[in-house]
């Protein structure tokens, strides 16, 4: 799964979870400043991405990696992250 | 120590008769009923029950005009609080300043949170998969505040916040609770009201409690039948209702348009029974509330009862009514024929309805009530054609699981 299948994804979740206009989501873009999501979107975010890629994130290393999100590029990066570190079975992914 | 005069200045309402209180009030007058057959649309949910009768929203509020930050903490009552609210605000004219201010506070009720919320919850929390896992805001959608936290976080309203969650009591409590506040100082305005969403779960349990009527499944706009020699219980409804509390100060100063004045209000508990309240408890609290507004028994023009239709129930109301208004000819009638039992919504939505009675001098009758039974004390109903009355002082009369009673006094204001 390359780079631009996962920010495919991701935009996926912003236009259907969070009722985001495409045009307003870029790589760039803030999450919480541009795309005006907040705490309870994060946590949102985190069950839709478990359980599309079906990898659990945890309590302790995953939450510093959560909170120093800042762009839409920044999450799709840890993702990549999760995919290339084997914690993630690409055949099994909900998409 | 100073107490403010209470007035009421605006309502809004969602009912079965439709969104806003044109329809509903609409629907009454002409004598019209909203109850309906659910059997094929909820039959596989009422779990092997007799009831197949509901009075439903005829039409639901369109949530998508709730920004998402809101809605997405909103189940389906929650909503219809919302708009109630909203368009009560909107009624009343009440400024965009005030509405901000921390001299603006809610009390507004339901009977639970969003039942459909929690079904949702338990579909996900009875699943063994890793992947089942809840929204982050489905608590907030379940907890049992979840109508006046709501309503207050997406009108931004920043005074005190109570919610009441004393199912068919709950709406007059929570008027109850505004009037109070009000009175005391403590707030200027007050939004209170209550809503109840439709669910199985809900028609299951009253069916089960035996509380349901299921005699008129082929014949639903015949039931519920309050008062009635052949009523077999009542019939739950959804809706909201919800209404601007106001001190006559604040009122008078910008010139709000006045439906009422709120002068008496108690409520108190029966312990001698979970289901039903006992005469004894419906006097006490009538004589607390009329003793509250200061007014003898002949001075109430008009009596908006709970009558749910339920054999029991029915029976202490018409009794206690019988005890304290004896001898005095005191027009009565419930409106649950028409609505059925919109529960935490009811009492917002007949004390909006009577306030109209009391505006209009019209009087409108108890849907289904055909023969009296004459099983109870006999009281002047309202005749089936409608009352014309002067109406200057009404009680609103309600009561709910637990023992609770609940009853308003609201009279037409005079300066």
């Amino acid at each position: 799964m390359n780079q631009e299948k996962i920010y495919e994804f991701v935009v996926g979740i912003f236009v259907e979870l969070f009722e985001l206009d495409v045009k307003n989501i870029r790589p760039d873009a803030t999450i919480f400043d541009e795309l005006g999501l907040d705490s309870l979107d994060m946590v949102d975010l985190v069950i839709e991405m478990q359980s599309k890629f079906g990898f659990k994130i945890g309590r302790m290393d995953d939450e510093e990696k959560l909170r120093a999100i800042r762009t839409i590029k920044d999450l799709c990066l840890l993702i990549e992250e999760k995919i290339k570190s084997g914690e993630v079975d690409i055949s099994k992914i909900k998409i | 120590m100073k107490q403010n005069r209470v007035l009421i200045t605006g309502y809004g309402a969602v009912s079965p008769f439709g969104i806003g209180t044109d329809k509903m009030l609409a629907g009454l007058f002409s004598g019209r009923s909203c109850v309906v057959n659910i059997k094929e649309e909820l039959g596989g949910k009422l779990a092997n029950g007799n009831c197949f009768v509901a009075a439903p929203l005829s039409e639901t509020p369109d949530a998508s005009q709730i920004p998402r930050k809101y809605r997405r903490n909103m189940g389906p009552l929650a909503e219809y609080a919302y708009r109630a609210a909203a368009d009560a605000l909107v009624h009343a004219a009440v400024p965009k300043e005030k509405i901000g201010s921390a001299e603006l506070g809610v009390a507004f009720s339901s009977s639970l949170g969003s039942a459909a919320a929690l079904e949702e919850v338990f579909k996900v929390y009875l699943d063994d998969s890793p992947q089942a896992i809840p929204q982050a805001t489905s608590f907030f959608k379940i907890m049992s505040h979840t109508c006046s936290a709501n309503v207050a976080h997406a009108l931004g309203i920043r005074g005190v916040n109570y919610s009441v969650n004393s199912t068919c009591a709950s709406s007059t409590q929570a008027i109850g609770i505004g009037y109070e506040q009000l009175k005391h100082g403590r707030q200027e305005i007050m939004i209170c009201g209550g809503s109840e969403e439709m669910h199985p779960m809900v028609v299951s349990i009253f069916d089960l409690l035996q509380a349901a009527s299921w005699k008129y499944n082929d014949h639903p706009t015949q039931t519920p039948r309050p008062f009635d020699s052949k009523r077999d219980g009542t019939v739950c409804g959804a809706g909201a209702g919800a209404l601007i509390l106001e001190t006559e100060e604040s009122a008078c100063q910008r010139g709000a348009k006045i439906f009422g004045e709120i002068v008496g209000y108690y409520s108190n508990l029966d312990p001698t029974s979970m289901a039903q309240s006992s005469k004894e408890s419906i006097v006490l609290c009538l004589r607390g509330a009329l003793d509250d507004a200061g007014v003898e028994p002949k001075q109430i023009d008009y009596i908006n009862a709970h009558a749910t239709a339920t054999v029991a129930g029915d029976i202490s109301e018409a009794a206690a009514i019988a005890e304290v208004f004896a001898g005095l000819q005191v027009p009565v009638s419930s409106l649950k024929g028409h609505m059925g039992h919109t529960l935490a919504a009811s009492g917002a939505l007949e004390t909006i309805a009577s306030l109209e009675m009391m505006r209009s001098g019209r009087l409108i009758p108890t849907l289904n009530l055909e023969i009296p039974d004459p099983e109870l004390p006999a009281l002047f109903h309202v005749p089936a054609a409608g009352l014309v009355k002067k109406v200057n002082h009404f009680i609103k009369n309600s009561f709910a699981f637990g023992g609770i009673n609940a009853v308003l006094i609201v009279k037409e204001y005079t300066k």
